[in-house]
């Protein structure tokens, strides 16, 4: 291999899920795609990396500030929904029931890690409430993390007068039930709540 | 479930090998270092991903090889399910079939074993935490949701204790996992509790069995909390306990504390217990939970004796034999003794293992 494809296969395989070999094969496949191919990849890499950023609000990735969620007329305001991760909330928006806001925080509460307060986009969404907000949503996952910074969020919002809700957690988003392993299933059902 | 056949691939010192196993009692028999006891941990590692012997993955692999293989073919009720172990230095890989595992929890389910080893002679009298560790794996048998209770309850309280020890939080970050920890606390002895109620009866049974008469033998939990309390006064107790739990840098109160106290003749046996009865209480804390497990309608465990019958007198071992043979299910037990085969011949299929290799003996 030259040393452009090397550097090229030591930079994708920093990429999550790409080893050496699915690395090779991914500049195989760029090379063999013609020749505008790769230009116009590395020129859409480009312009992701300058553009892209957190939305100063909410923290979704945006190229605007606010974000189009955070700016769109025709979501209901009253409505915060708190999530880790940006895939979180597009996986909510993909499930279509939600018109509410967003608020991203980066990731979970994880001593383990080294992940505090700090390290999340708490005082962001502080600093939003109350505002508009009538109700947040904590869709933290269902993680022992997840579950932690869903009881640290009710707390620091509990002077706000804010009606705070969780949501409901067990068995995985699509999970037909005949699937799910018995020991996840089991969980589920000792953690069931009274409706 | 039955493990019919083993494929084994420079895993320790056994030779690559392919083994078919008998359905019933399966004897090992052979000198000292021949690679009996190995042979056992293949298939308790393929049943719980961790050796029963306090070591890393990587020290398994064959001395001077890069990896080691374990391939298994199970019956499970009429289906039959094939396991794929891989071990590397990097780490292991699973496969259930062609296809690979999703998670270790996934795997894990699969091959249910269980095992007694030297080492389990600690049982009654060594340090709580393998009685713990007997009893969530007993818990996870009888309900397989055991499991992740148990790894979130351990995830948690590292993470409590991760805060205390650096000593830089919120107070509502503290509270946060206080709260996560008294709500899995609370559901983990609980159903540690209920495991030791199944396991009693049975326990009690089995005792009698082996030593030859009837025997007031018994279990407890002792809990590291006041269970009255339930979630709400382990939480308290967290609370009350933080200037303490600070100072040490650890979570001095829940589950973590919990203890299996064994009972023989209304006595603590880990105070009274003679060397040979604990050995038995030991074999009949397994025999107590095959039987239970058998007993809610699940298919028997794979039963790994390592080592067992030796320093049992005569009499012991008789009946210790006649109760495993009468199990419907598979075992294996391992013995260095020639006259085991005498006592059990007709009843089990005989390996001799020589060097690394477990040759059927007709
Ligand atoms: N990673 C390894 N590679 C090669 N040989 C090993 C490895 N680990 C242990 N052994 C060898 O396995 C033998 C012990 O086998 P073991 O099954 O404990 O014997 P026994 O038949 O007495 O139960 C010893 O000779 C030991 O040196
Ligand atoms: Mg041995
Ligand atoms: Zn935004």
């Amino acid at each position: 291999m030259s040393e452009s494809m090397k550097r090229l296969v030591g930079l994708l395989r920093q990429l999550p899920g790409v080893g050496e070999k699915t690395a090779q094969r991914l500049v195989m496949a760029l090379l063999n795609a013609g020749p505008d191919f790769g230009p116009a990849l590395a020129d859409a890499v480009r312009e992701v990396a300058e553009r892209v950023r957190p939305c100063g609000v909410c923290g979704n990735l945006t190229e605007e500030s606010p974000c189009e969620l955070c700016a769109d007329p025709r979501r209901e305001r009253g409505l915060l929904c708190v999530v880790e991760r940006v895939p979180d909330l597009l996986a909510i928006e993909a499930s279509h029931e939600y018109r509410g806001l967003y608020h991203v925080l980066g990731g979970s509460l994880s001593p383990l890690d080294g992940v505090g307060p700090d390290e999340l986009r708490v005082e962001g969404l502080l600093a939003r409430l109350p505002g508009e907000v009538r109700e947040v949503i904590l869709a933290t996952s269902a993680s022992v993390e997840g579950e932690a910074t869903a009881l640290y969020l009710k707390r620091r919002l509990s002077a706000l007068g804010l009606k705070v809700t969780r949501i409901a957690s067990g068995i995985p988003v699509g999970g037909e039930l005949e699937y799910v392993d018995r020991g996840t299933l089991g969980r589920a059902l000792a953690g069931r709540r009274e409706l | 479930m039955i493990v019919r056949s083993l494929q084994l691939e420079g895993f320790r010192n056994l030779a690559t090998q392919s083994v078919e196993l008998g359905a019933g009692l399966n004897l090992l028999h052979g000198d000292n270092g021949q690679g009996k006891t190995n042979a056992l941990e293949a298939i308790h590692l393929l049943s719980s991903l961790r050796s029963f012997r306090a070591c890393r993955l990587r020290e398994i692999i064959g001395h001077g090889l890069a990896r080691a293989e374990l391939r298994a073919q199970l019956t499970v009720g009429r289906a039959p399910l094939a396991l794929r172990l891989v071990l590397e230095p990097g780490g292991r890989r699973t496969w259930l079939g062609e296809r690979p595992a999703r998670d270790p929890a996934e795997f894990l389910g699969q091959l249910q074993a269980v095992a007694f080893t030297p080492d389990d002679l600690a049982m009654v009298k060594g340090a709580p935490a393998q009685r713990r560790r007997f009893l969530d794996r007993a818990a996870f048998l009888l309900q397989p949701a055991h499991l992740l209770l148990a790894r979130d309850f351990s995830l948690a309280l590292r993470a409590r204790n991760r805060l205390l020890r650096t000593g830089r939080f919120q107070p509502e970050e503290l509270s946060a996992f206080s709260e996560t920890l008294a709500r899995l606390g609370a559901e983990l002895t609980a159903r540690r509790r209920a495991c030791v109620e199944r396991l009693g009866p049975a326990f009690q049974r089995v005792c009698g069995e082996l030593l030859g008469r009837p025997a007031a033998a018994g279990l407890g939990l002792q809990a590291g909390w006041r269970e009255a309390g339930g979630e709400r006064g382990l939480l308290g107790e967290l609370q009350a306990g933080l200037e303490r739990d600070r100072r040490r840098g650890a979570t001095g109160v829940g589950p973590q504390l919990d203890d299996l106290e064994l009972g023989l003749d209304g006595q603590p046996a880990r105070r009274f217990a003679s060397q040979g009865q604990q050995r038995t209480l030991a074999v009949a804390l397994l025999l107590a939970l095959v039987d239970e497990v058998v007993g809610g309608g699940a298919e028997q465990p794979v039963l790994l004796l390592d080592d067992v019958s030796s320093e049992l007198d005569a009499g012991n071992r008789r009946r210790l034999f006649e109760r495993v043979g009468a199990l419907a299910g598979q075992v294996l037990v391992t013995t260095t003794d020639a006259g085991l085969l005498g006592e059990l011949r007709g009843a089990a299929r005989v390996f001799e293992v020589r060097d690394g290799r477990l040759l059927a003996r007709q």
